[in-house]
């Protein structure tokens, strides 16, 4: 390897006098590398022979042109000690533009783990009745704040169940009869009781809350679930109740000693919304 | 009279910057001088061209590049340090420039291009009254640029600098930004890599 290297130097004239003496001393003994260095020789020669070439006319007046028909000039050297000033809060203002981003990117996502209304089911007990039938979720009821004396006439609290066999049941009571304890409630839904009307053998009101109620949430209790509710629901004149003819609401509170969920006796639905 | 004069003062004023050093003639340039950076550009576009057209092998093709140099060279005067020849802070613009060119003109370079060149270097060189020597000159000549062209860019700046333009190795210690034994190591790859692509192209008659 090291007498490969000293061809090569010698070959191309890299060598001082001496030790190209001496690697010519070399070369007779061996044959084989005296002939690669004569086509090294050569290959230089060569490679010598590519300097000539075509010759140049570029000139003066193109560059003259080229520079200064551009405008160009010079650039002058900038300010190292604005480098060092800029150089900390450009870093900064890196770091926190990268903080922002990764907040929002955060915040553009959220994890759904729930829509409102299994939230607000979630705390909901199937009721230990006899053989009831599934509950239905409860459409949220809200009450006109600004009419604080059009407030639905709470009088009684009513149990309602069904039996396998479709008879409906209910029972009454006087837990939360008095008006007067009974805050009226914010119109937004979540912080609104829920109720949900039913029908019970002695106050069929499927026609008055039909409309507002849907199917599907009064599948369980058998009321009307046809499409004429789409209508009655545009129809507030259908969603009246009077003392004759009391609408029915179910809390989606428990009732601590019954376990089904809390019924109660509307008589007026002027101020009363009933969604789902 | 009065022309006379201002004509004689005017050359005397350029061949005083022609006597001027490379660095004093940056510093005027670098002051807006343009005179003295037209001077700097006669004194050094020969090497620079010389070197850009062994890289390119076309003459429009290395014109183009010695004004890009020397524009860039202009823009950037407050750059060149005075430790360093400006020759060497020319060339390695130059270097640069070579080395992104080829970077792109390898990927555009069509064989039948390269051919058609070829046949053209064989008619238009070589003496008429030896033409077998001039066809084994040519063929050589052929072989040779096209081993130097198929080698890595940083090898066939190596070849063009100590070989053909026959640099010093302090110089191109300078260039690439090495040590003198480093530039040495540099070009002996380089001289092997080139023994080892022009063997094949000429022949098994040639043990090179």
């Amino acid at each position: 390897m090291f007498e490969k290297d000293k061809l090569f130097d010698y070959a191309f004239g890299e060598l001082g006098s001496h030790e190209t003496q001496v690697f010519e001393a070399s070369l007779l003994k061996d044959d084989s590398l005296a002939k690669e260095a004569i086509a090294l020789q050569a290959l230089k020669a060569d490679l010598v022979s590519l300097r000539d070439i075509p010759e140049m006319q570029y000139s003066k007046e193109r560059l003259r042109d080229a520079i200064l028909g551009q405008g160009l000039k010079p650039t002058k050297p900038g300010l190292p000690w604005l480098n060092l000033l800029l150089a900390p809060t450009a870093i900064a203002g890196v770091i926190a533009l990268g903080f922002v981003l990764m907040n929002g990117t955060s915040r553009k996502n959220p994890q759904v783990i729930g829509t409102p209304l299994t939230a607000l089911n979630s705390g909901l007990k199937a009721p230990q009745l006899p053989d009831q039938k599934i509950t239905p979720p409860s459409p949220v009821v809200a009450f006109n704040s600004e009419d604080a004396s059009g407030f639905p006439d709470i009088r009684d609290t009513v149990w309602a169940w069904e039996d396998p066999d479709g008879t409906m049941h209910s029972s009454r009571s006087q837990t939360r009869a008095n008006h007067s304890s009974v805050k009226p409630q914010v119109k937004r839904s979540h912080s609104t009781p829920t109720y949900t009307a039913f029908k019970t053998p002695d106050h069929d009101l499927s026609h008055e809350v039909s409309g507002a109620v849907t199917g599907a949430a009064l599948g369980g209790v058998g009321t009307t679930s046809d499409d004429s509710s789409i209508v009655a629901l545009a129809d507030p004149s259908k969603q009246t109740a009077s003392a004759d003819n009391p609408m029915i609401m179910i809390n989606k509170d428990l009732d601590s000693g019954v376990g089904a969920p809390v019924a109660i006796e509307v008589n007026d639905s002027k101020n009363v919304i009933i969604g789902g | 009279m009065i022309r006379g004069l201002t004509m004689n003062l005017k050359a005397a004023a350029s061949a005083r910057l022609d006597l001027d050093s490379d660095e004093s003639l940056v510093k005027r340039a670098r002051e807006g001088d343009f005179d003295a950076f037209e001077v700097l550009f006669d004194r050094h576009r020969l090497l620079v061209y010389r070197f850009a057209y062994q890289m390119v092998n076309k003459r429009d093709d290395a014109e183009d590049m010695v004004q890009e140099a020397f524009v860039r060279a202009y823009q950037n005067l407050h750059r060149y340090r005075d430790e360093a020849k400006f020759t060497t802070w020319l060339l390695r613009i130059v270097s640069n420039l070579c080395t992104d060119q080829a970077r792109m003109s390898q990927r555009r370079n069509n064989l039948e291009q390269k051919e058609a060149k070829g046949a053209l270097d064989w008619m238009t060189t070589g003496n008429f009254e030896n033409p077998v020597d001039n066809l084994e000159q040519d063929r050589k000549r052929l072989a040779l640029k096209k081993a130097l062209a198929a080698l890595p860019v940083h090898h066939r700046q190596m070849i063009i600098m100590r070989d053909i333009e026959e640099q010093e190795y302090s110089d191109i210690a300078s260039v690439l930004g090495c040590t003198i034994g480093g530039a040495k190591l540099r070009v002996l790859r380089a001289r092997r890599a080139l023994r080892d692509r022009i063997a094949p192209l000429l022949g098994d008659d040639s043990n090179v």
